[in-house]
């Protein structure tokens, strides 16, 4: 459609080519001698000057006009795919630190720093419990952070607590008493999840062996019921037990009431596998459409084309004069 | 092979009419006024003639005033010293050929000597030789003469009247009529020493064939410089007005240059740029030679 904007450029180009290039002496040409009287005087030296940058300016623009002219005919565009509903996921990591579990949560960590490098846009919060819930970061896109984090943690249970982040210290207060208090850590974990009027897709990574020791205040079916009643699933994680055991069983009901799954903790391999799990079910429940948007940018080249075409007129203009 | 003078002579009978051309007769006799003592005899008066050649004895005597000539007078010899370059391949500042002003200028001086009875002879070039011709006194040497003038069209080669005037001083001994046909190419100090010392030795003239005001050309002549005949001069940038400032300040100050230094040397000189002030030029030049210092 702006062709004719390129065919118009040609044509100026090629006469500004022929008004500025150097005379050429044809037949009717006057011969004059000792030009020299004019041409070593520094006036024509400077107006020589003049006329060499103006036309050098004069092409320059030109050559702009014509190159960003023709950027814009080819339309420019970036391309743009966007899944609205990733946007909408939130995932809680909810880890269990008690001494039971203590043996896994390094892998577990590092299975979860994988997870986190497969997600796009899904918002990721990381809650630990013991005795008490602590939550590590809330619920955030800002992924950079989230690996930090992780690693930190990852290293603290790595070293025992001597180096990163040490939360067996934190989620064991003295005045509480008993430990591996599940229901309670879930509803912790349930508590956590934020923008409650938002219809979003909830869901939890419950990583217990389901060891409770004490008095909780929630029992886990009580802590399953608000889960089902705030409409999150929950998929739990049991490290390998030599016999399946009631808290296998009982985590089991926990997540076919939710609506989740129930994974056995085996290897780090074996936790790719159960991420891709935990993704693909909710991939069903929140179908994601992908948008692609077309961003047509004909707006700089254009803007430039139009000013470049303003300044060879005047350019033009100048030079007749 | 008589076509350049009989056309000069045309041009001189028909752009100025026979009085006139007697009158030149009379400017170019009494270029020599006052070089000899030796009588030789009596001629009629020509109006041009110095007052003072009059005979007046004789003339009472006469029906007409009668002029004395002297011996000195006659077989004298006419140097035409002309740039026959390629300098003389353009245009004067009316537009007219340079080269065959130049030979206009050179045949009328030369018929008017001829006529007179002495000898003519050539000495043309450029900056790189110097060709001189014999002496002779008849037409058809003259006519050679600017044959040869007009042979060295498409000359290759610049123009230096010094390079002339110079072989002169070198070659020639005796008292001469030198008659310079030049152009605007300026004048220095180097040309200044060559006429000064073929002033004290010759009668020196100057014509100088004007050039072409190059900032006064039109935009659709596209000029080029004769010597560099494959690039044509801009001419937005040579009618540019500053740039026109400063080339008429530069041409007034030169020629106002040349002007002083030719009449500080005594030597008659005037300006050429078209044909047809030819005839009028010479005869200002003849009389500006006679009353000029001596």
């Amino acid at each position: 459609m702006y062709w004719w904007l390129a065919a118009l450029l040609l044509v100026l180009a090629a006469v500004a080519v022929f008004l500025l290039r150097r005379p050429r002496p044809r037949e009717s040409s006057l011969p004059v001698a000792h030009s020299g009287r004019i041409t070593t005087l520094p006036s024509f030296r400077r107006a020589m000057r003049t006329r060499l940058l103006t036309t050098c300016a004069f092409l320059a623009v030109i050559v702009i006009t014509g190159i960003s002219a023709l950027a814009g005919i080819a339309r420019p565009a970036w391309v743009e795919t966007v899944n609205p509903e990733r946007k909408l996921r939130d995932v809680m990591l909810c880890l269990d630190v008690s001494g039971s579990m203590l043996g896994y949560d390094a892998d577990l960590l590092q299975a979860y720093q994988e997870l986190v490098e497969r997600f796009d846009g899904e918002r990721i919060g990381l809650t630990v419990f013991n005795s008490t819930a602590v939550s590590a970061f809330p619920l955030t896109d800002d992924y950079d952070m989230v690996q930090t984090y992780l690693k930190d943690a990852e290293e603290g249970f790595r070293s025992w607590g001597t180096e990163g982040t040490d939360y067996s210290w934190s989620t064991a207060p003295p005045h509480i008493d008993g430990s591996s208090l599940i229901g309670d850590g879930l509803v912790s974990c349930i508590d956590n999840f934020d923008r409650q009027d938002e219809q979003r897709s909830r869901s939890i990574v419950f990583a217990t062996d389901n060891m409770l020791a004490g008095e909780p205040l929630f029992e886990l079916n009580e802590a399953t019921d608000i889960a089902v009643e705030s409409d999150i699933r929950v998929y739990s994680l049991s490290p390998p037990s030599i016999l399946t055991t009631t808290q296998t069983k009982e985590l089991e009901s926990v997540s076919d009431r939710t609506g989740g799954k129930q994974f056995d903790l085996g290897s780090a391999a074996t936790i790719d596998d159960i991420v891709a799990e935990i993704q693909s079910q909710e991939a069903q429940r929140t179908p994601g459409r992908s948008y692609t948007i077309v961003h047509d940018m004909p707006a700089a080249p254009l803007t430039i084309a139009v000013f470049g075409l303003a300044a060879v007129f005047v350019l033009a203009w100048r030079v007749r004069s | 092979m008589t076509a350049l003078l009989n056309r000069i002579k045309a041009r001189m009978t028909i752009h100025a009419h026979r009085r006139t051309r007697r009158l030149l007769d009379g400017d170019y006799s009494s270029v020599f006024h006052g070089q000899s003592l030796d009588f030789d005899d009596l001629r009629d008066y020509i109006p041009g003639d110095e007052i003072r050649d009059i005979d007046w004895k004789a003339t009472a005597r006469h029906s007409e005033p009668l002029v004395k000539r002297y011996v000195a007078h006659r077989r004298h010899i006419l140097a035409l010293v002309v740039d026959s370059s390629r300098g003389f391949d353009a245009v004067t500042s009316a537009g007219a050929d340079k080269r065959q002003l130049a030979i206009l200028l050179a045949g009328m001086t030369g018929y008017l000597a001829v006529r007179h009875g002495d000898d003519v002879m050539l000495i043309h070039g450029d900056a790189a030789r110097t060709i001189a011709s014999p002496r002779k006194g008849s037409e058809a040497h003259l006519e050679t003469l600017l044959q040869q003038i007009l042979a060295e069209q498409g000359s290759r080669v610049d123009g230096s009247i010094n390079e002339q005037l110079q072989w002169i001083a070198a070659h020639i001994n005796h008292r001469m009529l030198v008659f310079v046909i030049s152009d605007q190419a300026p004048l220095g100090p180097v040309e200044e020493a060559t006429i000064r010392r073929l002033r004290a030795q010759h009668e020196v003239l100057w014509i100088t064939v004007t050039d072409a005001d190059l900032a006064g050309l039109g935009s659709a002549s596209t000029p080029y410089d004769v010597s560099r005949p494959g690039i044509g001069l801009p001419t937005p940038v040579l009618t540019n007005p500053r740039v026109r400032a400063e080339y008429q300040a530069a041409e007034a100050g030169r020629r106002q240059f040349r002007t002083d230094l030719l009449t500080k040397l005594g030597i008659a000189h005037t300006e050429v740029a078209h044909p047809d002030q030819a005839l009028d030029s010479l005869h200002t030049l003849l009389l500006r030679h006679r009353r000029g210092p001596r």
